[in-house]
């Protein structure tokens, strides 16, 4: 029987072992470089998600202070915006105005809808300027979708001496995304 | 098969045989031959130097491109102690086993570990046993001639011993005729050995004596006393100094007796006992009477060595010996490319060298002595650096080990990371959109944790962008400017200017920010004229403000001034924030 060499044993199993730990040292390389890759891309990600969640925090919180109903269809949650808003500053919504909605005006190229809601207020029925820019105010800062576009007040002279004005016309329009406002 | 060199060495000449072919149809290429110069004379009380060969192995080379591998080399029999002993069995395996423990009996004044122990067979007993010549030659010489042959790039794998050589030689080119096949019926006793046949190779420093029975090899001696000095007085081509053959009278005049220790104290041929004839002849027949009546007397003399070239000598040592001599020509037996003064010196001195070349190219029945064995083996190249690279391959194997270690403790920790950085992204979006799909996803190798990142900073982009649009907040979309931010712009402009303008009584406002130009349209009434103007300018003054006319006015009852119409052109799309932060 040939006589074992262990030299030459030991060579080839140091070499196969090496030739192994080669190999798995490439591709352990190969790995980190794709790992450091991968981290470099989720630190990325996670600055641009931190900023988007940090916007969806505000956004939500809006969201939730926002008085003004989802839906543009939704008139009894309109009109109770109004009344809330109105009874706030002494204004009584069934007896001091009423209350019109125009027909919605759909922007189909930018996509959204305005909807322009009327409040006449009844000429007998003088306000003063704190009540009427209350109302305003009040109207605006309860949603970001709703502003003030018309306004005519005037100060006949009856009244002049208490300072009650007439708000002849105030037009409001709400402003929704098309698919929002279901559209 | 490749060319092979054997190279045969011994204290005065060095040859060198290229053959290749094979056993059975060698082919012999070359031939050369070189002197070995004298060593120096030892200091007082210091050992004799040991021969170098290096000088002759250098002119040999120079003198032509001789192959390097595969060699071997048959060491100089002045090297070598030779004893004969007897073993109780035949078989090699079983002599190999014990020949050096034997020997070391025998060898008694020889340090045993410091020498090679090989051996030649002669002859079996007939009842198990055998006769072997051990030959002991110390590894220090052995490690010296392949030193030397290492200086002109030739490793030997071989190792033989000239004696045994000149056998091998003999036997493999013919010279020995083998017995007769016995009869079936024949008994043992009456079955013949064959014909007993001297063979001498004479050199000026050495007589080598084999008996051959058939083909067999009885009994090989080493007679330290030669042809010495008319030997190396002849040139490299046989011919005397000179050119000349060497006269029989010159030899006669110059023979000398080598003793055993090698000195020459035998004196000049014809003197004090210093006959070389008839001190062989008493050699030879001390050889013959020790080997006893299995042996019978000898038919023939081969003469080898240069000595052989001389005509007189031959006749005087066939007289002397009262034996039919016969100059071997070896090489004329076997194919060759050697030219007449080539032939004729191989013929003379190269049996040794041809023996071993054969044994090279692989014949088997010649000699078996092996001196490169223990610290002295032949070590291919590879073997020579296999240990060197066995621990530079686990130096390398750690090194390498320990980088791919820190490799995977890196690929840990960025991997640990890596899943941190995730699971947070993850966690984010789980809590914004309600959903562990993700999670899931990546738990379940599906998809890899940057995707699921990249996925989720979808998805989170698009809620949010959803919820902008809810809260009319999306870039996409317009914002709708605000009446009240028009009519705060507007007086604050006049209450900047108030001090200016006087008491100012306005009586109708009238906005309107839905037409393509939005518009504020005043009426009211102020105390003088100059009110009217500063109104005006605290107007034009106003951010929110592009234009405005001069209004009509007319007196009142009172005496006061009323203007009518005051008609302001207001910036599209008033947005006050915007100024802000662009100020800011």
């Amino acid at each position: 029987m040939k006589e074992l060499d262990f030299v030459r044993l030991t060579l080839w199993l140091a070499g196969i072992v090496i030739v192994a730990f080669l190999v798995g040292w490439w591709w352990k390389g190969r790995e980190i470089r794709q790992t450091e890759k991968d981290l470099a891309q989720i630190r990325v990600h996670c600055a641009e998600i931190g900023r988007i969640v940090k916007d969806l925090k505000i956004l939500q919180d809006e969201r939730r202070n926002d008085k003004l109903p989802q839906e543009l269809h939704d008139k009894t949650g309109i009109i109770s915006y109004f009344s809330q808003m109105a009874q706030r500053c002494q204004i009584n919504p069934s007896r001091d105005y009423t209350w019109k909605p125009r027909d919605p005006d759909v922007n189909k190229k930018g996509g959204w809808v305005d909807q322009a809601y009327m409040i006449d207020f009844k000429k007998d029925q003088g306000k003063s300027r704190d009540q009427i820019m209350k109302f305003i105010f009040n109207c605006e800062s309860q949603s970001r979708r709703i502003k003030l576009q018309k306004a005519r007040l005037s100060l006949p002279e009856e009244w002049a001496e208490k300072d009650l004005w007439n708000a002849d016309s105030l037009v409001f329009v709400q402003r929704n995304a098309q698919k929002t406002a279901g559209g | 098969m490749p060319t092979q060199l054997a190279v045969d060495l011994s204290h005065v000449r060095v040859r060198a045989v290229e053959v290749d072919g094979s056993a059975k149809s060698p082919r012999v290429r070359s031939f050369t031959a070189a002197d070995v110069p004298p060593p120096p004379p030892p200091a007082e009380g210091e050992p004799a130097a040991r021969v170098s060969y290096a000088e002759s192995l250098q002119a040999l080379a120079s003198r032509r491109r001789l192959a390097r591998d595969p060699a071997g080399v048959a060491i100089a029999t002045l090297d070598c102690t030779f004893r004969e002993i007897e073993l109780p069995f035949t078989t090699p395996d079983q002599i190999d086993r014990v020949v050096k423990f034997e020997a070391e009996s025998h060898l008694q004044l020889v340090d045993i570990d410091s020498v090679v122990v090989s051996y030649q067979f002669l002859d079996s007993d007939g009842r198990g046993g055998s006769r072997l010549l051990i030959a002991a030659c110390a590894k220090e010489i052995i490690s010296g001639a392949v030193a030397d042959l290492g200086k002109i790039g030739v490793d030997p794998q071989n190792a033989d011993l000239h004696l045994t050589a000149l056998y091998g030689g003999l036997r493999a080119t013919g010279h020995f005729t083998a017995p007769p096949p016995p009869a079936a019926d024949a008994p043992p006793a009456e079955r013949s050995l064959g014909e007993t046949v001297l063979a001498l190779e004479c050199d000026p420093d050495l007589t080598q004596l084999l008996v051959v029975r058939g083909e067999q090899l009885v009994a090989a001696r080493a007679l330290r006393f030669g042809t010495a000095p008319a030997a190396p007085q002849l040139p490299a081509g046989g011919a005397a100094a000179g050119g000349k053959p060497a006269a029989a009278a010159d030899v006669d005049e110059t023979l000398v007796v080598v003793d055993d220790l090698g000195g020459e104290d035998g004196g000049r041929h014809g003197r004090r006992g210093g006959d070389y004839f008839a001190r062989l002849r008493r050699e030879i027949t001390r050889t013959l009477l020790k080997l006893g009546p299995s042996v019978t007397a000898p038919v023939k003399l081969l003469l080898m060595g240069r000595a052989g070239r001389d005509a007189e000598f031959v006749r005087d040592l066939g007289r002397a010996l009262d034996l039919p001599v016969e100059v071997v020509r070896p090489y004329d037996r076997v194919a060759h490319d050697l030219g007449t003064e080539e032939l004729e010196e191989a013929n003379a001195e190269g049996v040794a060298a041809l023996g071993l070349a054969l044994r090279l190219l692989g014949e088997v029945g010649g000699s078996r002595v092996e001196f490169r064995q223990e610290e002295v083996r032949y070590a291919r190249r590879f073997d020579q650096i296999k240990v060197a690279l066995a621990c530079t391959s686990i130096a390398a194997l750690l090194c390498v080990a320990i980088l791919c270690l820190e490799r995977v403790q890196r690929w840990n920790t960025l991997n640990e990371e890596l899943i941190h950085a995730t699971s947070a992204v993850l966690s984010e979006h789980t809590a914004h959109v309600a959903s562990e799909v993700l999670f899931q996803k990546v738990t379940g190798g599906e998809l890899r944790p940057v995707e699921a990142t990249a996925q989720a900073r979808r998805e989170l982009t698009k809620l949010a962008d959803d919820l902008r649009e809810q809260l009319g907040r999306s870039t996409s979309i317009p914002r709708l400017a605000s009446g009240l931010d028009y009519l705060n712009a507007v007086v604050t402009a006049i209450d900047r200017q108030l001090a200016t303008i006087g008491r100012l009584q306005l009586t109708t406002i009238d906005l309107d920010i839905m037409k393509e130009k939005p518009s504020l349209k005043l009426n009211g009434i102020v105390n003088a004229p100059e009110s009217v103007d500063a109104l005006v300018r605290a107007l034009r003054a106003c951010d929110a403000v592009t234009g405005v006319q001069e209004p009509p006015v007319a007196g009142t009852k009172d005496g006061r001034l009323q203007f009518t119409n005051l008609e302001i052109d207001l910036v599209v799309n008033y947005d006050p924030r915007a100024k802000q932060e662009g100020g800011q």
